[in-house]
């Protein structure tokens, strides 16, 4: 919410990864094709999309693991392909699998990745990441040992033991339980601010919690990008309001009668008495719906706005022939870059 | 050189807290001990030289270095750790290089332990033990598992499983090992059969064993050593365009 506002109010914040018309085949067939986008200082950026969409393998080639077959991009100012090793530096990254040595302990392989990253107190960074994950009461136990939220701890502990300016994390809740899952989400919540996070998810509420900035990717493409707010806001259309009447009331009286009401643009029966009523863009016929219920003198049970869901928002994109959203959404990354530049 | 030997350290630490290590080495020890106590008490009185026992240690070391270096890489492919080894700020080179390290210490652990019937048979021989050929095969055996280990590492590059990285790297090190046979067939006096037969690891071993350290051979095993890491480093680069 303050993330909107920051930005709104300073438009030149410090760029941390700039990302220039990425393309990455598998055979014929890009895995990746032609993904243009920034991320700033201390933001979280969500890639959302289906299974298969290619966030890995966007992720895979920022972390300098897969060369991409055309196209570039920079990590705090250093080429990714130029000049791999200074990117790598400056990255903390988690793979989906969350790789971890089980015969090892948590602090001596904290400390392992720390000398690995160059840090020059390895063990004091493994013991202050350790605090900040709350991982510290189990220093000394084998990483095969811990539970799978505790595993998860370690992993996003070693992206961050060498305090990087860009972490990826790539799906970092899947397959925890839903404690854990809160516990995760929390976590990375935490971090925002210090350092800029571009985290993967199919999990539609997560990127709506955690993240500041959502990329919907699909086959491919960003489809869609925007502050988590606006795109919520923005593919909304008109209101949508939820009526509920008796169930033994006929439907198709009810349907017309509420289609009478002016503002109205469609009405439709979800049965047992509910009614999904979409205004026209702009009206608000709220009232005029519950005098006209009332005045039939029907018991009217419910009234409710309705705002669509990120959900909704990525079923649209992600249809099997996404045609003219995925057109209009193009012309809209290419406003929102222009912006920015 | 030092994030090979970070990797390296860790790899070490990871080679005691696993039982392989202790059972190869305990293996080992075992079986080398026992021809050792065959040789000394033969029938007519062992001279002082620890040569043909030495090459016979040679032998056994086929076996033991692909199962000492099977995991280092496939068990990181598998695991899924590759990924964030390959992301880290070191090259491929330093990586499998470090891996070859940490066992070729841990080979070298084993190697010196033999040291111990060089010291019995120095006290029983009665004009001691040549110090000169010792020395010799010495510098044989650890170039020998040098070299066997990085075909050890190499083979581990190449898959996921443990079982068919010291299966491929067992059958890889025999067929090198028996290559020089060729030389004693009919066709083995030809300019192709000598440089065949010359590329077999016995020949060159059984120098050192004879107590002659050449430069050749030397260089023939540092040549094996890299030339080997060097195409598990190249079989790692092919992930990064897979």
């Amino acid at each position: 919410m303050t993330r909107s506002s920051d930005r709104s109010s300073n438009g030149t914040r410090e760029v941390m990864v700039e990302v220039d018309r990425l393309t990455r085949y598998y055979g014929p067939v890009p895995a990746i094709n032609d993904v243009s986008f920034r991320a700033y200082r201390g933001e979280i950026v969500g890639f959302l999309g289906p299974n298969g969409a290619g966030k890995t393998t966007t992720m895979r080639m920022l972390t300098g693991y897969l060369p991409p077959s055309s196209g570039t991009a920079r990590i705090a100012g250093h080429d990714i392909v130029s000049d791999s090793m200074a990117a790598r530096r400056v990255i903390g990254y988690l793979p989906e699998s969350t790789p971890l040595y089980t015969d090892m302990t948590v602090f001596a392989y904290l400390r392992f990745m720390a000398r690995l990253r160059h840090v020059p107190d390895a063990a004091e960074a493994a013991e202050r990441v350790m605090r900040r994950v709350s991982i510290d009461h189990r220093a000394d136990d084998l990483i095969g040992q811990l539970s799978k939220g505790l595993k998860q701890r370690v992993g996003i502990a070693q992206a961050l033991v060498h305090d990087p300016a860009l972490i990826i994390l790539d799906e970092p809740t899947i397959g925890l339980d839903p404690r854990q899952i809160l516990e995760v989400r929390g976590l990375i919540r935490e971090l925002r601010g210090d350092h800029t996070i571009i985290l993967s998810t199919h999990i539609l509420p997560e990127a709506q919690q955690v993240c500041d900035r959502v990329l919907i990717i699909n086959r491919g493409r960003i489809v869609a990008e925007d502050e988590t707010q606006n795109l919520t806001a923005r593919l909304q259309g008109g209101p949508r309001i939820r009526v509920a009447v008796p169930a033994d009331l006929d439907a198709a009286t009810v349907s017309a009668a509420l289609s009478a009401v002016a503002g109205v643009d469609t009405v439709a029966a979800a049965g047992d008495g509910v009614y999904a009523v979409t205004a026209v863009a702009g009206a608000n016929p709220s009232p005029d719906l519950a005098e006209t219920v009332v005045g039939r003198g029907w018991p009217l049970m419910e009234l409710t706005p309705v705002s669509a869901t990120l959900e909704d928002i990525f079923l649209e994109l992600t249809a099997e022939e996404p045609a003219p959203i995925g057109d209009d959404t193009a012309d809209d990354t290419t406003d929102m870059e222009e912006e920015h530049a | 050189m030092r994030n090979a030997w970070v990797i390296a350290q860790r790899e070490i630490a990871s080679y005691f807290a696993a039982p392989m290590f202790w059972i190869l080495a305990g293996g080992f020890m075992a079986f080398s001990g026992f021809l050792f106590w065959l040789y000394i008490n033969q029938p007519t009185p062992p001279q002082a030289d620890m040569l043909p026992l030495l090459q016979v240690y040679g032998t056994i070391l086929l076996f033991i270095t692909p199962l000492l270096a099977m995991r280092l890489l496939a068990e990181e492919q598998r695991a899924g750790r590759l990924e964030v080894l390959m992301t880290a700020p070191i090259n491929d080179w330093q990586l499998v290089f470090g891996k070859w390290l940490a066992a070729f210490v841990m080979f070298t652990v084993l190697i010196v332990l033999t040291l111990f019937h060089v010291g019995i048979m120095h006290r029983l021989a009665e004009k001691g033990v040549a110090p000169g050929p010792t020395f010799a095969a010495y510098v044989g055996l650890i170039l020998l598992g040098a070299a066997l280990l990085a075909i050890g590492v190499l083979t581990s590059s190449m898959t996921e499983s443990q079982v068919v990285a010291g299966f491929l790297g067992i059958m890889v090190i025999m067929v090198l090992f028996f290559l020089s046979i060729v030389k004693q067939m009919p066709f083995g006096e030809s300019g192709l059969g000598a440089a065949v037969a010359y590329l077999g690891l016995s020949d060159h071993y059984y120098k050192f064993g004879q107590g002659v350290v050449d430069t050749r051979d030397i260089v023939y095993f540092l040549s094996l050593t890299f030339g080997s890491l060097f195409l598990a480093t190249r079989m790692l680069e092919t992930r990064r365009w897979r």
